[in-house]
């Protein structure tokens, strides 16, 4: 299956999602064809998955055309988007979704977005040009390595099994498209 | 050739590059400004301490032409003043009283720090002075143990890595008050920092290393832009942090700007060679096994450059001293050529080295330098 990632934030971007989304990336395209958008400057890299970059040091109205264009040029190569919440990405998907509905998935990976007013409206426009709203919980964070403390092997085996929990729930809503 | 993009940058550029005077000259001024200094300050009610740590030992070689005095003010709240007659001196406070304004102003901070209370900036026809409040610790940052400054250390850098500048808004906002150092800003640099460095002919032992470095920096400009647009701290080190009932702080604003987020991580490293190796090959560590390799290239680069900027500075050091400051300049410049042969080929320094470096520093130290480090909590 080729999957589009679009998402606002993507490492070196450090608030969340960015980290769970390249995590995301890198787990998907074990078994699909995965390609990421993402507004940025140079991001991190992911094997096997290309990234398309929108500048974000471009005004925001053109950075946002951009962002809408290239959205619309890779869901059409495209079996499932899965949008990450933000209003960089939901504006663009609303347009998006006018022509390619049954592909978008809007996933609130995100959730210290805030929805009220424009936001919020915005919000409930771009739910209804898309198939699904993917709210499954996210996986636990990655376990942090400290140098002078035991390897944390339950916390890893229980990060990994969070993983494979949250793709089999996401592979549910993929397989309704 | 022009200077550095940004203040921050500007500052480590001038002490190099700007700083002419030799210790005659410096006590010459510092005398006559400590006079002003007392006489303004007392009418204003400050009693400044009879003790003035900050005015003796090595501050000649790195001050700026300003004083950093400690005292007290009319509420009798203890303070450190920044003081200066001299244009430069004058411009680096009114920097740190705009910069310490401007960014509790900004808004797109995902997490926040404390900053000294500023009780009074002036700005008047002759003089520029800013008291702010004297934040002590009961336990020292280096006093510590080892893994608790560890712990300390990420918070201070997720700290000022909350503050990432990425849209044409966050950059117009902080490129007035920090500037904004690129990838080329920082290759400029080190190419003149290189270049003094090699004609000076005072590091000969470390030409290719120097060399190596320097190419290093040049291949990997893209990882160096990569992680750039963060808030960094370019003199990062125990001295210029401090914890208080849990709120943490960062100290000499004058040293921000928004640049490579590892610039700050570096300096810290680097200088943790010296105090405690064990927790700069922690953090090395934890980079190499928590961080992208993206991550962990881009640390090694701006230790690099942190590298090269440091021996530029005691050479330039070694050239404006004589007798056992100039001697201690050398055998800095012989120390730290070691480190950066040791960074280059991803090696930890060896401790036999460091320990014979410390012997001698210690010998050639004079007493009021140590004086000095005893009060930043160093020795």
């Amino acid at each position: 299956m080729k999957i589009l990632i679009a998402t606002a934030l993507f490492p070196p971007d450090i608030a969340p999602p960015a980290p769970y989304v390249k995590e995301l990336a890198a787990r998907l395209s074990t078994n699909h064809d995965v390609r990421v958008l993402c507004y940025g400057t140079i991001p991190e890299t992911v094997e096997e998955v290309p990234i398309d970059v929108i500048p974000k040091r471009h005004f925001a109205w053109f950075r946002l055309w951009l962002f809408t264009r290239t959205l619309f040029t890779l869901t059409r190569r495209h079996d499932v988007v899965l949008i990450q919440n933000a209003p960089s990405t939901e504006l663009p998907a609303a347009f998006v979704g006018l022509f390619y509905k049954q592909k978008l998935q809007l996933q609130m990976s995100d959730q210290k977005v805030v929805s009220t007013g424009w936001r919020n409206f915005l919000h409930r426009f771009t739910c209804k040009r898309i198939t699904c709203i993917v709210d499954t919980p996210l996986p636990k964070d990655r376990p942090e390595i400290i140098p002078f403390a035991d390897y944390p092997s339950e916390a890893f085996a229980a990060y990994e099994k969070s993983w494979e929990q949250h793709l089999a729930l996401l592979s549910t809503h993929f397989n309704t498209v | 050739m022009s200077t550095p993009f940004t203040h921050a940058m500007a500052g480590e550029w001038n002490k190099i590059f700007s700083v002419t005077a030799d210790k005659t000259d410096f006590d010459q001024y510092q005398k006559l400004e400590l006079e002003l200094a007392t006489k303004v300050l007392e009418n204003l009610g400050y009693i400044l301490d009879a003790t003035q740590v900050h005015t003796g030992g090595e501050r000649f070689v790195m001050s700026g032409y300003k004083l950093v005095l400690t005292g007290i003010n009319k509420q009798r709240r203890k303070v450190v003043i920044k003081f200066s007659s001299h244009p430069a001196g004058r411009e680096e406070i009114k920097h740190e009283h705009f910069v310490s304004t401007s960014l509790q102003q900004l808004d797109f901070a995902a997490h926040s720090f404390a900053a000294p209370t500023e009780f009074e900036f002036r700005d008047t026809t002759n003089h520029t002075f800013r008291a702010v409040e004297y934040v002590e610790e009961k336990t020292p940052m280096p006093t510590l143990p080892t893994t608790e400054q560890f712990f300390l250390a990420l918070r201070a850098f997720e700290v000022q890595s909350g503050l990432h500048a990425t849209t044409s808004s966050h950059i117009k906002k902080v490129n007035k008050i920090f500037g904004l150092a690129t990838a080329k800003d920082y290759l400029r640099a080190t190419d003149a920092y290189a270049t003094y460095i090699t004609d000076s002919k005072l590091a000969s032992s470390i030409t290719n290393t120097l060399k190596q470095a320097k190419e290093m920096l040049h291949q990997h400009t893209d990882t160096i832009r990569q992680y750039t647009g963060f808030l960094t701290h370019t003199d990062f080190a125990p001295h210029n942090v401090r914890l208080v009932d849990g709120e943490l702080y960062l100290l000499d604003q004058t040293s921000l700007h928004f640049g490579n987020k590892h610039e700050s991580w570096a300096r810290f490293i680097n200088y943790m060679y010296l105090y405690n190796t064990t927790l700069a090959q922690y953090l090395i560590t934890y980079t190499r096994d928590n961080k992208s390799p993206e991550e962990y290239q881009s640390l090694r680069l701006m230790q690099l450059y942190k590298l090269i900027y440091l021996l530029a500075f005691y050479v330039g050091s070694h050239q404006r001293t004589s007798g056992n400051h100039q001697q201690l300049s050398a055998a800095r410049l012989q120390f730290w050529s070691e480190i950066l042969t040791a960074v280059q080929s991803d090696q930890a320094p060896e401790q036999k080295l460091i320990d014979t470096y410390k012997t001698t520093r210690n010998k050639l130290r004079d007493k009021d330098e140590k004086v000095r480090q005893r009060a930043l909590g160093q020795l």
